[in-house]
């Protein structure tokens, strides 16, 4: 019975660790931000709007998604980043239709639409 | 369960004898009172290995969440660096790495494919003290097999991030 028990608590501490690495197809649309990486780590949480997210694209700084308290970065079918399209919906809230993902400890969304 | 089953026995076995001190000497009565010393052994080590596998598991469970919240690194401040490879961002996800170089680092990040710094099997996007993303810094040391970055690791939002204090190849 003590190993069953410790066999059941082993097994869903695995599982558990497991799901969080796991790739996940959570939904089919998300909405949120266009967000400045920099801003977001320093906590200022200050929202861009599209001159910003332009201005920062040509300076290589990083922009991503963020939805309910999460990052995104977002990347095309093709499978390469979609800065270009975080810059030009970037000052409001839109939703971005594909497929969100975890894996390898990122969060990232497959898009195939923006609204 | 186990532990269940033994207090039953032990309390059946009390009841059966009734406790009467006057009934102690009698052979058969020493025999329940062994039974009873057995039962009692047998439960405090029941007891014993309980606590003991609770502990056991509570810290597994400690160290997965922990790992769980921080892609397995510490957020603490390094001494000695982190060793890794810059590599781009998509190839981390494809597992397909691409060899870099000054220029295509710079010709990536201009075209918002963004590099960052792969090490024990985490990807990191670097920034610099003054809060930005160090692309720069990166694309130096983009052609070399090994590289160390010393700074301190965290994870903001689900990112890993080192802030760098130095980068070198």
């Amino acid at each position: 019975m003590k190993k069953l028990f410790i066999a059941i608590l082993i097994s869903v501490s695995v599982i558990g660790l497991a799901v969080t690495q796991m790739d996940i197809n959570a939904q089919s649309g998300i909405s949120g931000t266009t967000v400045s990486l920099s801003s977001e780590f320093i906590n200022s949480n200050v929202s861009i709007d599209k001159d910003r997210a332009l201005e920062l694209f040509k300076a290589g700084q990083a922009l991503a998604f963020k939805s309910n308290g999460k990052i995104y970065f977002v990347m095309n079918a093709a499978g390469n980043l979609d800065t270009k399209n975080l810059v030009k919906n970037a000052g409001g809230d839109y939703t971005i239709g594909g497929s969100v993902k975890s894996a390898k400890g990122f969060n990232y969304i497959i898009a195939n639409s923006y609204n | 369960m186990k532990k269940i089953l033994l207090v039953l026995l032990l309390s059946g076995l009390l009841y059966a004898c009734g406790g009467k001190e006057e009934d102690k000497d009698t052979p058969a009565e020493e025999a329940v009172q062994e039974q009873l010393d057995s039962a009692e052994e047998a439960v405090e080590e029941a007891v014993d290995a309980t606590e003991e596998a609770t502990e056991e598991v509570a810290e597994k469970v400690e160290k997965a969440v922990e790992k769980a919240k921080t892609g397995g690194e510490t957020t603490k401040p390094t001494s000695g660096g982190w060793t890794g490879k810059v590599v781009k961002m998509t190839d981390f996800l494809s597992g397909n790495y691409e060899t870099l170089s000054v220029a295509r680092v710079k010709e990536l990040v201009m075209a918002g494919q963004y590099v960052g710094f792969l090490s024990n099997g985490t990807f990191y996007m670097v920034y610099n003290a003054a809060g930005n993303y160090d692309w720069k810094g990166l694309a130096k040391v983009a052609d070399k097999e090994t590289v160390t970055i010393e700074g301190k690791v965290s994870k903001v939002n689900g990112v890993s991030i080192i802030t760098a204090t130095n980068i070198a190849g």
